[in-house]
């Protein structure tokens, strides 16, 4: 593995801060569309980061983009879920963005992984659908059938409108 | 431009990126952490690659010698000692028997895991070269000599620490298994050590030098 001094003043596996710095925008924009929240926002994206780190010699440099924002929309349903918040169908608001975004990761959270993974890319973090499939290793063909799906679900949960007010 | 726009140009990305390396110098030490308690502690934290033998002396008064050694194939001189009677500690987790010339320290714990396939370990590799004698000692007499191992792979268990003694020097081997996943140890100075003791002491000036580092 080629290493170069880093910011940390250690070795840092090479690429690493290049792809940082481009992907690191991208990951705070998808968390915080999730949580609403700049500071848990980098939070998440800061922790998907590091453990990108720790398996950085491990990760396709192909599908790294895909890795770091499949695993941040992951982590920002987590910290959702650890928050243990729930909405009644009745408080989702379209007047009240935090109550939307509550109620949309709820709402993915019941996703199957698949289906969530490939909306969080898709609609999230606007990545193309070749780039979803290429992230999620499956063929475009398959990212269409799991978004269809995934949508129809979210549709049921949240309604058209506010499956729109939050750019889904 | 909307505000997740804004607020993606507004981040700091060097301090970001300093957040992320403090982040994954957490997850190591708590994976080293977690490995150190797979390992029980006895062998935490560190690997073994190279023997460092350290001859150490008990303190004896002024003037008291011992006799000249009596080497060959034998587990250690007939001299006096400042007490004689004196029984040498045995490390704990080990068992310690003799065969003739040959005073042998066996771990008294099953291993926790069949090492030999653990990568970059051959299954049975000598180190001789790579040891090496860090100090003498400056006693009168030796009553054991303690090993350092170097930190180099995350060591697994420590099955046996030995030694010989030849007509020429006091050999002391070794034989360890490693971390199946080959994880690095934190520190290169950060090895376990082991002291043995020696079943008669023996004259300062006897060399000490390593045999083979048995990896599993």
């Amino acid at each position: 593995m080629m290493v170069h001094m880093g910011l940390n003043g250690g070795r840092t596996p090479a690429g690493f801060e290049d792809v940082f710095r481009e992907l690191y925008p991208r990951a705070v924009g998808l968390a915080y569309r999730m949580l609403g929240s700049r500071a848990a926002a980098e939070d998440v994206a800061s922790e998907t980061f590091a453990r990108a780190l720790q398996r950085w010699e491990r990760l396709d440099p192909d599908r790294v983009a895909g890795w770091i924002l499949r695993v941040t929309a992951n982590q920002a349903i987590d910290v959702m879920r650890r928050k243990g918040r729930h909405l009644e169908p009745a408080v989702i608001s379209l007047e009240d963005s935090t109550t939307l975004r509550l109620a949309l990761a709820e709402a993915m959270a019941k996703l199957p992984r698949r289906q969530r993974e490939a909306i969080a890319l898709r609609f999230l973090s606007d990545m193309s659908e070749a780039d979803t499939a290429n992230a999620l290793g499956v063929s475009p063909g398959s990212v269409k059938t799991h978004v269809h799906r995934g949508l129809a679900t979210l549709r049921d949960e949240l309604g058209d409108a506010n499956l729109e007010a939050v750019n889904v | 431009m909307s505000d997740i726009e804004e607020l993606m140009v507004s981040l700091d990305l060097d301090a970001a990126l300093a957040r992320v390396y403090r982040r994954h110098g957490e997850l190591v030490r708590r994976a080293v952490k977690r490995r150190r308690g797979v390992i029980g502690g006895c062998v935490a934290g560190v690997a073994a690659a190279v023997l460092i033998i350290v001859p150490i002396a008990t303190r004896g008064g002024p003037g008291r010698k011992a006799p000249a050694p009596a080497l060959a194939g034998r587990p250690g001189p007939t001299t006096t000692s400042s007490d004689p009677n004196a029984e040498p500690l045995v490390p704990v987790g080990f068992v310690q028997s003799v065969d003739g010339a040959i005073l042998t320290l066996t771990s008294t714990t099953p291993p926790l895991h069949d090492a030999s396939s653990a990568p970059g370990v051959a299954a049975s590799s000598t180190a001789t070269e790579r040891a090496r004698i860090v100090s003498s000692s400056h006693g009168p007499v030796l009553r054991s000599v303690t090993v350092h191992f170097n930190c180099f792979r995350l060591p697994e268990k420590i099955h046996e620490v030995s030694y010989v003694l030849t007509p020429d020097a006091l050999v002391v081997s070794a034989s360890i298994s490693y971390i199946p996943d080959g994880s690095a140890c934190p520190s290169p100075n950060d090895g376990p050590v082991i002291t043995l003791p020696l079943t008669a002491p023996l004259p300062v000036g006897t060399p000490v030098v390593a045999g083979s580092v048995l990896s599993h």
